[in-house]
């Protein structure tokens, strides 16, 4: 099944009360499938309920496209077979790395440089060649900045080279806005609208007045809103998924945050 | 930094975040990071404290954030699976990467036990539990998929932070019914017998009896009708089920 309308991330800790959820409420999850994936017993059977009932994507954390460790060829397999198996049709990933010398289990900023994109883009191939899709890549929150390039010129030449699309998440553009000080606005205009597959909404924190960080354990910041927004008016209603990971509110809270993409989408100028 | 290669930027980066050392890095501000060094840390500690919370109330809180910090700049993890962090925590806890820390004796034994119903829990089995009748006399048995036998050098199930516990084999059967992850205690020869159940392939009970008697020096009339007795309790929860020939 394919994704529409707005989603929200399916959790373990929350997997009673999601499974509740009506497509009324909810028009598709999002799920990490390095949780879901090779898991039986009662957290597989609501998994399998649930994906008889909502269209899926999966997001996943481990690719490590940007990686100086070899590519799990195999891991790129059984995430293509999970997919087969559940029917869900969507497959992002972060434009990012995780590993170096073994798994670290969350993101790094990949150097923007030439030699970086030379191997992401070849990466990318190899991964959509299996999978036998294009590849979705989103934009990350970082705090650090290495290499010659903006994160703008990297971004928009891995994707014009590669062939992959962008899971475009506007917490990210907002909150790396504010931690390398460039424009957000300028940095979701000029990237190209075929290749916008998706977007994903969030809360962050605010560390500084000049350093923000990427927790999921808030809610949306009226900034961020804007800049779906504006997404919307530049490239279209897509797709949007709201992330929340940590302090969790109550359901209704949660769908609060839903309605209002919903509302954004309906009223979206386009 | 800009004249080095994305790899060797990326090896010196990766070195700075799983440092113990604080000093700084250059070109990235220390604040900056901070926020990395955090926000991995934290997420690889909340990994373990998560699976393996006993563990974590049974030892000093310097000593466990000792032993994380070692995990995490020490073990080179290969899965890519969350679930599977925890097996990577006991395959670090086994090399020598652990042996400097001085830990108790009782801890892999306790972290193996609380991993064990974690990957109960999460199983993904092939088949599904037999309900079918079973004639003990005649049937041919072996267990369910879903149940584990695990011999251990702790009494591991009775370690609380406020009770220490002293060295004993300790023989534990864990299974999951309905989704839902029980254990019991067995004695060494009803762990003997249900291993053989496990491996079993076309002996009968009587046959299985036989030849553990003789492999422990026991008479056959001594152990055949406890064995019955114990095995009709399994049968009752449902632990082994009947091979079709």
């Amino acid at each position: 099944m394919v994704i529409s309308g707005s989603g929200l991330g399916l959790r373990r800790g929350m997997l009673e009360e999601m499974s509740l959820l009506t497509p009324e409420q909810v028009d598709f999850f999002e799920i990490a499938p390095e949780n879901w994936m090779n898991l039986g017993g009662r957290f597989g059977k609501a998994f399998r309920a649930l994906t008889e009932r909502f269209p899926f994507a999966c997001h996943g954390l481990s690719l490590s496209i940007g990686s100086s460790d070899p590519l799990d060829i195999e891991f790129v397999k059984a995430v293509k077979a999970f997919m087969d198996t559940h029917g869900i049709e969507t497959y992002s990933e972060h434009l990012s790395y995780c590993s170096h010398n073994g798994h670290m289990y969350d993101l790094l900023p990949i150097p923007f440089t030439q030699d970086a994109i030379d191997h992401v883009v070849s990466r990318i191939q190899t991964v959509q060649d299996i999978l036998q899709r294009p590849l979705i890549l989103e934009n990350v929150s970082t705090y650090a900045k290495f290499g010659e390039m903006t994160e703008l010129e990297f971004t928009k030449e891995v994707v014009k080279r590669s062939g992959c699309e962008m899971l475009l998440d506007v917490n990210n553009v907002f909150v790396n806005s504010i931690n390398h000080s460039y424009d957000p606005v300028g940095f979701i205009k000029a990237l190209p609208t075929k290749a916008i597959h998706y977007i994903h909404i969030a809360g962050h924190y605010d560390e500084a007045d000049d350093l923000k960080v990427d927790t999921h354990g808030a809610p949306v910041k009226d900034d961020v809103w804007s800049l779906l927004d504006l997404a919307y008016e530049i490239h279209g209603v897509k797709p949007t998924l709201l992330e929340r990971d940590f302090n969790f509110p109550s359901m209704s809270e949660l769908l609060g945050e839903v309605n209002q993409i919903k509302d954004r989408q309906e009223g979206a100028y386009v | 930094m800009s004249d080095l290669n994305f790899r060797a930027i990326q090896q010196a980066f990766t070195d700075a975040i799983r440092s113990e050392d604080q000093s700084d890095f250059q070109g990235i501000e220390a604040r900056r990071l901070a926020v990395y060094r955090e926000l991995f840390f934290n997420n690889v500690e909340g990994f373990i404290s998560g699976t393996f919370p006993v563990l974590k109330e049974c030892l000093d809180e310097n000593l466990w954030q000792k032993m994380v910090r070692e995990f995490f700049i020490k073990h080179e993890c290969e899965t890519p699976y969350f679930l599977e962090i925890s097996e990577e925590f006991l395959a670090f806890l086994q090399s020598e990467g652990a042996s400097s820390l001085n830990l108790p004796d009782f801890t892999y034994s306790l972290a193996h036990w609380e991993w064990m119903e974690l990957f109960a829990d999460a199983y993904e089995a092939q088949t599904e539990v037999s309900v079918e009748a079973i004639q003990l006399d005649s049937d041919i048995l072996t267990s369910i998929e879903t149940a584990w036998l695990q011999a251990y050098e702790y009494p591991v199930h009775q370690i609380t932070p406020e009770e220490s516990v002293e060295q004993q084999a300790t023989f534990l059967l864990v299974y999951r019914k309905n989704e839902t992850v029980n254990f019991i205690e067995l004695n060494p020869l009803s762990y003997l017998l249900f291993q053989a159940l496990q491996n079993n392939s076309n002996q009968t009970i009587t046959e299985i009896v036989k030849e553990l008697s003789a492999t422990n020096g026991l008479s056959f009339d001594q152990l055949i009708n406890g064995a019955m007795e114990i095995i009709a309790h399994w049968s009752d929860l449902q632990l082994i089920k009947k091979i079709h020939q």
